[in-house]
């Protein structure tokens, strides 16, 4: 189920909030709720797959009790190297087993040798599984490192993992994020308010500026041939405006639906196109994987602990790995490694660095292009589409093939994407500003609401990005 | 990074390790307002976003429901179509312009000598009516709009005195000849012929989806493969809930509305064609990205791979002893090129070329566009296309299917033509 689809806004929704509020009134009954609730919401792309989440969360639940209780040190490294082995293992199943075969069998076709690893055409890829098996991960890690204790009970623990709203496309958050809302959380009108807040500011950022710069960044990247330099730059926006807008409306959506339900969800954007380096960048863009990866990889690797060289290879390495996560493909890997060696460099020269000299609004706009030049490595099919649209970037096209052709610009599509690209680069983002709660508001996002009613029920379904990730 | 808490009037408060949080990050979390406020926000969203339920869920046992769920399955669509009246869409051509005229909608001077009285065809459960034809069916008719209304269907089983199935569904048509393939009703198992009405508008991305369609169809009928498609698989069932939901025809008239207000735009532009034509001729409408008129042609070689995935069907329907002819159901345009506008002119590029590439492929053809023109030519009073639709009218179905039955006769595949 989406956000942003008629049965969960006219069905799923309602019936959640009527009960929760109507006829639960303990802390207890309404987290078994929002636990049954946030299968259905799961379920509803495969009910199979709840079958994949129930035992990996039981697992991990199992693994963090005997991990707290265990005596001796090698047993609790024991059960720490079995719950990242069954974690990862499902992952990397179901992610990057078909990846990793067909990349094997490559290789030895090159080597001329017979290929034998098999290829599971029919593999699907469960929804979100990235998603919560980091958060269960982080658990039974915190755990391990007795920054936490475990769940009290099993169906907070589930309630954790499956809750609905960040339970697809994230924040990631970790046990110690939300374990004491677990048990006692303040329910309020003004948290209520906000949450719808929240809520239809990311339906609007998704359905009107997300999905209205979509077809230039499409046309860019489905185009089988080399196109002018002036379509290159508005497709490669048109996909920057595109990618920031789908996620962080998704975020949005998520903490305005937790708070709807008492829940504070964390903050996973903070302007990340005002960002004054690549650096800086990371500290603003998916908050949550940022942290994600920095406390349980880039720390246990030696972080910068271990001498600078050290330092390099473990950024470029994180942001490598991080680049993997995204998706199983060499595409992805680049993106990773590209941004690792671009941290690597500003952390090596310091002050010395060119970006360092600019003015603020320069660094602004020198990072701007240099992530926008990233995400064509992460959207492109493969490296032929990705180093096309780069020359193309720069008015290169090949001598021998035919001449560079010119895209649809839809006049819709060219003012949202100059608006999404004025206030992503140059206007504070919600979370900045103390929402004001009065008439004017209400009958603003009253209208909005209702704008994007109009459009979920109008539309073909638009699925988010960041769910195949 | 999850300090904000702090600054929320809340109990929860949290103590995980972590970098301080920033001044003003969280301020959004803080809201000011008062109680009175507060209460404008909830009652105008709720009130709004409930109502609606409400609306929608009330109204649901009143609501005409789509005959059967498997109308809204990809590969196992049936065909609604039928039943629906024809009627024209105001909205398509409302706006300024046709203000600017003096006319309530573009189309009002165009449909003055159209027939447009309301018909409603009564289907079977499948969606499907033959009237002069019972089964078993000797031709089948694998179509798209231009035959999904049953009148066409008729007219073929009195031209070709053959008993006649439709298995047409809105679209391109593609879906339908897949589905004849891979998952024939009983009733034709003794067809003959398999007459292959195809719009002009199908192009290269619709012929090459029949071969995962097909794949799809092919799919053993397990008890698993039998709940993805029931009802109960909640893909199905959202699809069902929202394509028979009360709001959605209504709010995508506001939607409609809106986005031509705002944006002054159409998912189609219409083309106003010549109205300074002899009295007795009626001026019509086209669309300008139709295949004969849009600024790009078919390509040469996109065309060769449509007879190439035709000509896949062609043999697999010959290994089972059936005989496929197919036939483009030309635009409008190509059928009244003296109707366009001063300086638009009409392609026939598209027909043609693909009927040649056919040809060459040993596939049975059917031209239908020479045969209409010369009809409008000879008769100008009479219309064979809707003056404000795409389609052929009963009379251009008539002709249609009587030379589709002379080419029968020509191919000796029947003694003669009935009518």
């Amino acid at each position: 189920m989406i956000f942003n689809s008629y049965v969960f806004l006219f069905g799923f929704l309602p019936i959640l909030l009527i009960i929760y509020y109507g006829v639960l009134h303990t802390i207890k009954a309404r987290n078994a709720w929002l636990t049954v609730m946030s299968y259905v919401f799961y379920g509803w792309w495969n009910p199979l797959f709840c079958l994949l989440m129930m035992a990996s969360t039981a697992s991990d639940y199992v693994i963090g009790k005997h991990l707290y209780q265990a005596k001796t040190e090698k047993r609790r490294k024991l059960l720490m190297t079995l719950t990242v082995i069954v974690n990862l293992s499902v992952l990397g199943f179901f992610k990057y087993y078909n990846f990793f075969s067909i990349n094997l069998n490559h290789l030895f076709a090159w080597l001329h040798l017979p290929t034998y690893a098999p290829v599971i055409a029919d593999l699907v890829l469960p929804v979100g599984i990235s998603f919560y098996t980091f958060e269960s991960l982080s658990y039974t890690i915190d755990i391990y490192r007795r920054e936490v204790k475990p769940a009290n009970n099993i169906i907070d623990f589930f309630c954790f993992i499956s809750l609905f709203p960040h339970l697809i496309a994230g924040p990631i958050m970790r046990y110690v994020d939300l374990n004491r809302q677990l048990e006692n959380r303040e329910h309020s009108e003004g948290k209520f308010a906000v949450g719808i807040v929240f809520f239809v500011t990311g339906l609007l950022k998704k359905l009107i500026l997300a999905d209205n710069v979509a077809p230039l960044a499409d046309a860019l990247f489905n185009a089988k041939v080399a196109t002018t330099t002036l379509d290159a730059w508005l497709g490669s926006l048109a996909y920057t405006m595109q990618i920031y807008f789908d996620f962080s409306a998704y975020s949005d959506m998520a903490v305005g639906l937790g708070l709807m339900i008492g829940f504070e969800i964390i903050q996973n954007f903070n302007s990340p196109y005002q960002a004054t380096s690549v650096q800086d960048f990371w500290r603003r863009w998916h908050i949550s994987l940022s942290n994600w990866l920095r406390d349980y990889l880039y720390v246990p690797l030696g972080g910068n602990r271990k001498g600078k060289r050290r330092t390099y290879v473990n950024l470029i390495l994180v942001m490598l790995l991080g680049g993997l996560w995204h998706g199983a493909g060499w595409t992805f890997i680049i993106w990773g490694l590209y941004h690792g060696v671009l941290q690597a460099i500003e952390r090596a020269l310091g002050d010395k660095h060119p970006l360092k000299q600019l003015p603020v609004w320069g660094q602004r706009l020198a990072t701007f292009l240099l992530v926008l030049v990233g995400w064509v490595f992460f959207r492109a099919a493969n490296f032929t589409v990705a180093f096309r649209i780069l020359g193309n970037l720069v008015g290169y096209s090949s001598q021998h093939g035919p001449l560079p052709v010119t895209l649809a610009r839809p006049l819709s599509g060219l003012l949202f994407l100059i608006f999404a690209t004025v206030v992503s680069m140059s206007y504070p983002n919600l979370w900045t500003q103390p929402v004001r709660l009065n008439l004017r508001t209400a009958l603003l996002y009253g209208g909005g609401l209702l704008v994007s009613i109009i459009l979920v029920l109008t539309r073909q379904n638009s699925p988010f990005l960041y769910f195949q990730f | 990074m999850r300090h904000h808490s702090q600054r929320l009037p809340t109990h929860v408060r949290q103590s995980p390790p972590g970098s301080p949080p920033q001044s003003a990050a969280y301020a959004a979390l803080q809201p000011r307002g008062s109680a009175w406020g507060i209460r404008a926000v909830l009652l105008v969203t709720g009130a709004l976003w409930l109502g609606l339920v409400l609306v929608d869920t009330l109204a649901r046992p009143w609501q005409r429901r789509p005959k059967s769920w498997e109308f809204f399955q990809g590969p196992r669509e049936f065909n609604e179509a039928p039943n629906l009246s024809r009627r024209l869409d105001e909205t398509r051509t409302s706006g300024p312009l046709g203000r600017d005229l003096g006319v309530i909608s573009l189309a009002t001077p165009y449909v003055m000598r159209e027939d447009t009285t309301r018909t409603y065809l009564e289907t079977n459960a499948q969606g499907f009516r033959t009237v002069a034809s019972s089964p078993p069916f000797t031709l089948a008719l694998c179509g798209d709009s231009f035959s999904n209304n049953n009148y066409f269907a008729e007219a073929l089983a009195q031209t070709t005195g053959l008993m006649v199935g439709n298995q047409a569904i809105e679209g391109r048509g593609t879906l339908t000849i897949a589905r004849f393939l891979e998952d024939r009703p009983a009733d034709y198992r003794m067809t003959k012929i398999v007459l292959w009405e195809s719009t002009q508008r199908a192009a290269i991305n619709d012929f090459a989806k029949i071969a995962a369609y097909r794949n799809e169809l092919r799919q053993p009928k397990s008890g698993s493969y039998k709940w993805r498609q029931s009802l109960l698989w909640p893909a199905n069932l959202e699809l069902y809930l929202q394509g028979s939901s009360f709001s959605k025809p209504v709010l995508d008239k506001i939607q409609k509305e809106m986005k031509w207000r705002l944006l002054k735009k159409h998912t189609d532009l219409i083309v106003l064609g010549r109205r300074d034509l002899p009295k007795e001729q009626a001026p019509m409408l086209f669309i300008q990205a139709d295949e004969a008129i849009r600024a790009n042609a078919t390509p040469q070689t996109q065309l060769d791979s449509i007879a190439d995935c035709i000509a896949t069907v062609d043999h697999d329907l010959k290994a089972r002893g059936q005989i496929l002819v197919f036939a483009v159901a030309p635009e409008k345009s190509v059928v009244y090129p003296d109707r366009l506008p001063i300086g638009v002119t009409a392609r026939i590029s598209y027909v043609d070329g693909l009927n040649a590439a056919l040809r060459q492929r040993g596939v049975r053809v059917v031209d239908w566009s020479k045969g209409l023109k010369q009809a409008a030519l000879s008769h100008p009073l009479d219309l064979y296309y809707y003056t404000a639709d795409t389609h052929w009218t009963p009379k251009g179905m008539r002709i249609a299917s009587q030379i589709f039955a002379d080419s029968l006769v020509k191919w000796q595949l029947t003694p003669g033509r009935v009518h």
